[in-house]
């Protein structure tokens, strides 16, 4: 049960999210389901399609199962790079980047 | 490197390239629905019209472009690869393969060939095939060419899945050009379907589309639905596929040069115009949300980033580990497409070239890195190897005559030696090992070719075409089997309407087939045609005087008539067979390459002849035999079993055979010494040793030798090129005292123990 209090758990994301990061995201985020998560993506400097589908899929996995899991700050790469590849779900967007 | 040699490198590419695009185009024929397939069919083309054009081919070229024009709109699905389609892309092979060659030696092609193929060819490339060429075809044509109504492909194949845009108006876009707006600026739509191997081989959709933007503003809509649930993703799948509303003053040509790269491994479609509504409603869903076009500024996608000012790290953050590729060194391929934005586009082009040979190379299931190395030279290493053979026999031999004492040092370092000596051997000898296929592959052409000229319908079926086998066998397979493979057109396999009311299929099957077995390569060509018709041929070797008309023969010895000199049932002499020259050519051809041919028939249900060829023509594993104080050799794959006779084993039978028993059978005992007239009577089987073997006819026989001296690998010498054809003897070799030894042809002995004279002419014309 998970104490209404409790602040969600803040993962912090690394720098290079390419290709050859994806497998090790996924165990990453895998590892934390059923937990709430607060994602920082304020270090990525560099992010690929394959991380993306990793992230969405999570934050949908989480919704389905009614929990939560979020980027609430992102380096502007980041932002820039999920804007080019048309991402508009708001959980992978923290909003104080968007004009 | 002077340019002929470059020349002749293209030359020898085009040859390759040939080889997969038939192959490739087979695999379409037999319904290999891959895209990658028809891709590399695509690749093959244009690689020749790259090259032919570098050298200023423009026969070559031109035709190369007509038939890659046409492959690309198969590639897109503009068009659908019909077996009429596959018939003409077939015979434009053959073409391409005449042009290459003629333009290799400096001659010219009958234009008429080339001409009505580009016809035809631009017929279906325009969704019109000529009526001549797809008769009552099914509709050849998914979409009119023009249509920009897209067929994307299915991963899976190119049928295309009906796919459209809402509220795209089909007609006009169809037909007209590109929206433009006030500025002369164009509007499209770009699809872009990444497959896993696109990020596999290190291509990135990111920067694809960062590139995109480069061309022109984008509207980007992601499609998620393939998305799977987080615990069933492959993290390395590609799940995203891309919808982009493209405004650019560029072409079309710009578009798509942006995924010139990456295009084997992705879907793109490119069509004029956009669904303003579809983009608009994307954009206008949400206020906050991304999908309102955004400039991007691409000068900041570019640099690094300036990071937020990081605050106090709080106590619940959990620092993600860096990636496994932050901490393995990655994998460079994988690298350098994150890495090339900061080169200058020049650089960029450089890297994503190497990047897709890289790639290119990845995409073939471990293809090994391979030297195109000169034939001679490697001759000249064979050669030396077997002189290296025979000398490391010579000391050998000397060493055991000058008896040093047995020192075990000595004997020690030539066992070494001897095991050297064999590995380089087996070494050298897999240099020139090559698979059957590109003769399998050439027999492909013929078949087509025999089948338009007889009216036939033909199906050639390949197997264990990576059987390899030594280049010079290769090298003088390619006209016996053609021989073997038109006969069986010409003469085994019925004419459709002839199979259609025997209640066969229409097509006849011929079966292509390689194996290796107990040290020799196996190749059987199997009809399932009418059969030898016995009664005929065994009518016209009456005629030919080739037998007495009273002469009784067994089906086997009647079938193997077909194999006499001369001789051809054929009723009218046809373009194809006949002329003479027909199946005794075939077994002479197999006979010098130490073959041999043999033949079963079902009548109503086909024939099967089966060549037998050795490995390679350059040693062979035998044993050392002494006949009448001649030492021969006899090759161990012919010998079963060798055996001690015993006075109560030899039985008398007529004036002159002898029979040995064999455990319960009796087996002729064929004096060798006695066959090859080393001697003139028959000598005493109880002093001698029998070696029991096998002929290609099946039966077996023991022949007789004085003793047995051992077993050991023989370098073959030619005789016919040294000295002259010896009846009996199949070659020489050179023994480790530096004596030449013979080196028996045990199917003409058991041949010529049948009663016959043992001469040249018999064996050719042995029936094995």
């Amino acid at each position: 049960m998970r104490p209404m209090t409790a602040p969600p758990k803040v993962l912090k994301l690394p720098d290079i999210l390419d290709l050859n990061a994806a497998s090790r995201l996924h165990e990453q985020v895998l590892a934390h389901k059923g937990e709430d998560i607060d994602l920082d993506a304020t270090e990525v400097t560099r992010v690929g399609a394959q991380c993306v589908q990793v992230l969405l899929a999570a934050v949908l996995s989480w919704r389905s199962e009614d929990r939560t899991l979020a980027v609430r700050t992102a380096s502007e790469s980041y932002v820039k790079t999920l804007q080019l590849l048309g991402i508009s779900e708001e959980a992978l967007l923290p909003k104080e980047m968007l004009k | 490197m002077d340019m002929n040699e470059i020349k002749d490198i293209f030359f020898q590419e085009c040859e390759e390239q040939l080889a997969e695009l038939e192959s490739g185009l087979l695999r379409i024929n037999d319904g290999d629905t891959d895209p990658e397939t028809v891709n590399a069919v695509f690749r093959a083309v244009h690689s020749i019209k790259g090259g032919a054009g570098a050298f200023g081919l423009d026969d070559l070229v031109a035709f190369a472009h007509v038939f890659e024009t046409t492959l690309d709109c198969v590639r897109s699905n503009k068009i659908q690869a019909t077996p009429e389609l596959l018939k003409v892309m077939l015979k434009s092979a053959d073409v391409l393969a005449d042009l290459t060659a003629a333009a290799r030696d400096g001659v010219s092609v009958d234009p008429s060939r080339t001409s009505t193929l580009v016809k035809e060819l631009d017929a279906f490339a325009k969704g019109t095939p000529l009526p001549a060429s797809a008769p009552a075809a099914e509709p050849v044509v998914a979409a009119a060419p023009a249509a920009a109504a897209p067929a994307p492909t299915d991963e899976s194949g190119f049928q295309p899945v009906p796919f459209s845009f809402e509220g795209f108006d089909d007609e006009d876009a169809a037909a007209e050009p590109p929206q433009q707006d006030a500025d002369g600026r164009s509007v499209f739509t770009v699809r872009f379907k990444p497959r896993s191997d696109l990020y596999a081989k290190g291509n990135e959709a990111v920067l694809l589309l960062r590139d995109l933007a480069r061309v022109g503003d984008l509207q980007v809509i992601c499609e998620t639905e393939d998305l799977p649930a987080i615990d069933q993703l492959d993290p390395e799948g590609a799940y995203f596929s891309w919808l982009i509303r493209v405004e650019t003053d560029k072409d079309e040509e710009a578009i798509r040069h942006v995924f010139e790269f990456a295009e084997w491994d992705c879907l793109i479609e490119v069509t004029p115009g956009a669904d303003e509504e579809l983009f608009s409603v994307h954009s206008d869903s949400g206020e906050d949300l991304p999908m309102a076009p955004v400039p991007f500024d691409l000068s900041m996608l570019d640099e690094e980033p300036a990071v937020p000012a990081e605050e106090a790290t709080p106590s619940n953050v959990v620092e993600l580990a860096k990636p496994a590729a932050a901490v393995q060194e990655p994998a460079a391929a994988a690298e350098a497409p994150m890495a090339a934005p900061n080169l200058p586009r020049a650089e960029k082009a450089i890297a994503a070239e190497a990047e897709k040979k890289e790639a290119a190379v990845a995409a073939v299931p471990a293809a090994p890195q391979t030297i195109r190395v000169d034939l001679d030279r490697v001759d000249r290493l064979i050669n030396l190897v077997g002189e290296l053979v025979i000398n490391q026999a010579m000391l050998a031999q000397s060493v055991v005559e000058n008896e040093t004492g047995g020192s075990s040092a000595i004997n020690l370092g030539l066992e070494e030696l001897q095991q050297l000596t064999r590995e380089i051997q087996d070494s050298v000898m897999a240099i020139r090992a090559q698979p059957v296929k590109p003769v399998f592959q050439r027999m492909g052409r013929i078949v087509r070719e025999i089948a338009d000229m007889t009216g036939k319908s033909v199906r050639l079926v390949t197997e264990g075409e990576n059987t390899e086998v030594d280049k010079t066998v290769i090298d003088k397979l390619a006209e016996p089997l053609t021989h073997m493979i038109r006969n069986a057109v010409d003469h085994g396999l019925e004419t459709p309407e002839k199979r259609a009311a025997l209640g066969k299929n229409p097509e006849g099957v011929l079966r292509l087939t390689a194996k290796h077995r107990s040290g020799r390569i196996v190749i059987e060509i199997a009809d399932d045609g009418a059969g030898i018709n016995r009664e005929r041929v065994r009518a016209k070797a009456i005629e030919n005087g080739l037998i007495a008309p009273d002469q009784n023969l067994s089906d086997e010895e009647i079938d193997n008539l077909i194999f006499h000199p001369g001789f051809s049932t054929a009723e009218k002499l046809s373009d194809i067979s006949g002329r003479g020259v027909g199946m005794d050519v075939v077994k002479r051809s197999i006979q010098q390459l130490g073959g041999r041919i043999s033949i079963a028939s079902k009548p109503g249900k086909g024939s099967v002849f089966t060549m037998s060829l050795p490995l390679t023509l350059a040693v062979l594993d035998g044993m050392v035999v002494t006949v009448a104080n001649q030492t021969l050799v006899v090759p161990l794959t012919a010998i079963v079993e060798t055996l001690q006779p015993e006075k109560a084993d030899i039985h008398a039978f007529g004036p002159s055979q002898r029979l040995i028993a064999i455990r319960d059978t009796f087996c002729p005992l064929v004096d060798v010494g006695h066959i090859l007239n080393f001697r003139p009577d028959l000598a005493n089987p109880i002093d001698g040793v029998a070696l029991l073997v096998e002929s290609e006819g099946g039966g077996q026989r023991a022949l007789m030798v004085d003793a047995i001296q051992g077993q050991r690998q023989v370098v073959i010498k030619s005789l016919e090129a040294n000295y002259t054809n010896v009846p009996g003897i199949a070659a020489a070799t050179i023994l480790g005292d530096g004596r030449v030894a013979l080196i028996l042809d045990v199917d003409a002995v058991v041949t010529a123990s049948r009663g016959q004279a043992l001469s040249s002419e018999m064996t050719l014309s042995a029936t094995g």
